[in-house]
């Protein structure tokens, strides 16, 4: 096996953690094309994979992209006893070469006596008794390329916030000096709540790029892991873990490679970006928070919120299913995982396929149902991946039904023409046309009783607004 | 400053129209363009079937260019999907070797021969154009999309691909759906020739179920009435057509496999099915 290109040697890291036992989920839950569901009697549905597909086990899959990425972060959530830390800990190994003991003295333990001096920094105490110099020594945590919080829910909130920042910005403060942690995965592992366990808060959980619900391994995968050797009884796995030679990566040439990757265009425009803009779209509207529609988001729906809201006019709209809208920062995490797995798969253009697979994992923990979703199916409170996945479905119906409006869409482009050269082929217009066409289009575009129309109305608006006020300034 | 985009793909085409309607004030679009956002043009006419109008009884429609083999995935067809938001692929292929779409429902299956420009054979025309095929196979000429007389291999290549008991299982969905709309008075109805309207099917032809076999039988599709669907019992001697017959909320699709062929119109619209695509036909100009 020799001359892999930097693809072939992820995907061969990712099936050596398989077949050493050392991470082994034939769950898979993740395909590169949408795969045939064949029904059981029993009410479930099978996925079987597609010709010319690939089918991965999320876990594994994101922790191997989480990897890849600069400061890319990522939340493990799941049982006792499955996997969660060894997981994130062989993959950061195998991933970014980086010795596993080198990731196990740098983690942090979660639990109520934390404190920012054994996580973050300390100062030099012969230093600071002897001369009273503050000489900042940053913690191993913090150099290590690899970092893994455990537990990270035993943690009291005040030390999360210190972890919030650190995963927002790869940067905490000690003292009065910043500290920039050394580029490379953060993975945070939590159980589900129980008697021990602080609960993290909507922000917090925002600042992770991806998570993943972690089960136990299926029963026949459990011959493969007693297979690798039970290391209580024969010690360490060291032989397990050597990398082989021909499967180093390279990280410059592999994140340039990511970040290089174009998207496929639709009539010149990038439409993997507006599918994802049309996701983020969809679940900022609120009717609840105002009857202003520069004010009418979620994120302005405090008091009366989406659950505590009288019905408003889109009672089945995909608004209606979230209490919370999307941060900026996910909409860029979706194009960011979006690419890397196309990427992964060998593709030479991003493809709304490859969004699609990945879009449950960057919002599942990041938006909560409101009681109309639970009240569709209740086991949306154990399976936020399923309510994303359903979510998700309404949100293509929605912009498969746009794209089919010619109507309005050219009615919209036309305008926006207008708006953008001041003409309708060589012809030049006056100001009051533009303003009775553009008034023509929103009515036309509003008059289609449909949520999808009212970003389109509302761009026109403001391009209409900020183009005459620049022309009203003479500089 | 960059100037923002539009934040949704647009077909430029017809844009100025629409731009001198906007300055007239006109409240909707003036345009006789159909439905559909993505029209493609036939790419090679001698893939396709010419099947000559006809008239049943009240029901017509003009010539039309049937494609011989049921629709496959390409660059088109990858865009319409996007715009269902659907992920598709060649699930299966015909004997000849040629790749087509399965795995679809029937209201995927239609759609997506809408927004390509194409229309979906109805129970009507699918036995005329059977009929065609089997005229062709006993010397009468058939002609391809350019007019020219199609090889009687040819027609038979395609007569056998869909008609032919044998493996492996294959089909296509046709354009029709039935509902009961009124329980008390059991009026069923039949909804045909459907278009796209507002990304939602809108039937053209929505009408009473006309007398026809209500039962599951081998079936002579010869006696089919106007609306494609049979009168009359297959003799002993030739059961060769199995019926179902049409039920509340069902619609239909043709298929064929190792044990029979049959016209199925109690399918139900939600279950997509790996082996069964959808064949283009197209008005002929």
């Amino acid at each position: 096996m020799t001359n892999l290109n930097e693809q072939q040697k992820v995907q061969a890291l990712y099936k050596l953690i398989g077949d050493r036992g050392l991470y082994v989920n034939t769950n898979a839950d993740v395909f590169t094309k949408k795969p045939e569901e064949v029904p059981l009697g029993v009410g479930y549905k099978i996925p079987l994979m597609q010709d010319g597909s690939q089918a991965y086990a999320s876990p594994l899959l994101f922790a191997t992209l989480t990897s890849l990425l600069n400061h890319g972060t990522m939340l493990i959530t799941g049982a006792p006893g499955v996997g969660k830390t060894t997981g994130a800990e062989f993959s950061g190994h195998f991933f970014t070469g980086t010795p596993l003991e080198d990731i196990l003295s740098a983690e942090i333990q979660g639990h109520p006596q934390q404190t920012e001096e054994k996580m973050v920094a300390r100062y030099e105490l012969g230093k600071l008794i002897s001369s009273g110099q503050e000489v900042v020594i940053p913690r191993k945590f913090l150099e290590c390329p690899v970092k893994v919080i455990d537990e990270a829910n035993r943690c009291p909130p005040d030390v999360l916030s210190i972890i919030m920042r650190l995963v927002d910005t790869g940067k905490a403060v000690y003292g009065n000096q910043v500290l920039s942690a050394k580029s490379g995965p953060l993975f945070v592992t939590a159980n589900y709540a129980d008697e021990g366990t602080f609960h993290f808060t909507p922000p917090f959980l925002d600042r992770f790029d991806v998570a993943v619900m972690v089960t136990s391994p299926q029963p026949w995968d459990l011959s493969r892991i007693r297979a690798r050797g039970d290391e209580k009884l024969n010690g360490g796995l060291s032989e397990l873990l050597t990398i082989p030679p021909e499967m180093k990566l390279n990280f410059e040439n592999i994140r340039k490679q990511i970040n290089g990757l174009e998207e496929k265009t639709e009539y010149g425009i990038p439409a993997v970006s507006a599918f994802a803009d049309f996701v983020y779209g969809s679940l900022r509207f609120s009717e609840a928070a105002s009857d202003s529609l520069a004010r009418s988001t979620k994120g302005n729906a405090w008091q009366v919120t989406q659950d505590n809201a009288p019905p408003g006019h889109f009672v089945d709209a995909p608004f209606t299913y979230t209490v919370n809208e999307l941060s900026v920062r996910t909409a860029r995490a979706m194009m960011r995982y979006a690419k890397a797995f196309a990427w992964l798969n060998g593709k030479d253009k991003v493809e709304l396929d490859d969004i699609k697979a990945v879009l449950p994992y960057l919002l599942w923990h990041k938006l909560q149902p409101t009681q109309k979703a639970m009240t569709e199916n209740p086991k949306y409170a154990n399976d936020r991946i399923a309510f994303v996945e359903g979510i998700a479905q309404r949100i293509e119906n929605d912009y498969a039904d746009m794209m089919s409006n010619q109507s309005a869409l050219k009615t919209y482009a036309a305008a926006l023409e207008i708006l953008r050269t001041g003409k309708i082929g060589n012809k030049t217009l006056t100001e009051p046309e533009i303003k009775n066409a553009l008034r023509t289009a929103i009515t036309r575009i509003g008059s289609i009783d449909k949520q999808w129309t009212i970003p389109l109305a509302s761009q026109l608006a403001s391009e209409y607004n900020t183009r005459a006020m620049y022309q009203n300034y003479r500089f | 400053m960059t100037e923002p985009k539009p934040i949704v793909p647009v077909d430029r085409e017809g844009l100025e129209e629409v731009a001198e309607s906007l300055l007239r004030g006109d409240p909707q679009v003036a345009s006789t363009a159909p439905s559909s956002n993505i029209v493609t043009q036939i790419i090679n006419p001698i893939e396709y079937i010419t099947l000559p109008g006809k008239t049943h009884g009240s029901y017509s429609y003009p010539d039309l260019l049937v494609a011989m083999h049921r629709l496959g995935y390409d660059a088109d067809v990858e865009r319409a999907a996007r715009t269902l938001g659907l992920s598709l692929q060649n699930t299966t292929k015909e004997q000849n070797g040629s790749r087509y779409i399965g795995n679809i429902n029937w209201e995927q299956a239609l759609k997506l021969n809408l927004l390509l420009g194409n229309s979906t054979l109805n129970p009507r025309q699918f036995i005329d154009f059977k009929e065609l095929l089997k005229k062709g196979l006993k010397g009468t000429e058939v002609y391809d999309g350019k007019g020219a007389v199609i090889d009687s291999k040819i027609l038979k290549m395609v007569h056998d691909e869909i008609f032919t008991v044998r493996d492996p299982f294959r089909g296509e969905w046709l354009d029709a759906n039935f509902e009961v709309i009124d329980v008390i008075d059991n009026i069923f109805h039949i909804n045909y020739d459907h278009k796209i309207a507002n990304g939602v099917l809108k039937p053209q032809k929505s009408e009473p179920l006309e007398n026809c076999l209500m039962e599951e039988k081998y079936v002579d599709l010869s006696s089919a009435n106007r609306q494609g669907l049979p009168t009359r019992k297959s003799s002993i001697f030739s059961r060769k057509i199995k019926y179902y017959h049409p039920q509340n909320q069902s619609i239909a699709k043709f298929y064929a496999h190792s044990d029979r062929v049959v016209l199925d119109a109690r399918g139900d619209p939600a279950y997509p099915c790996s082996p069964v695509g959808v064949r283009a036909a197209k008005i002929k100009r």
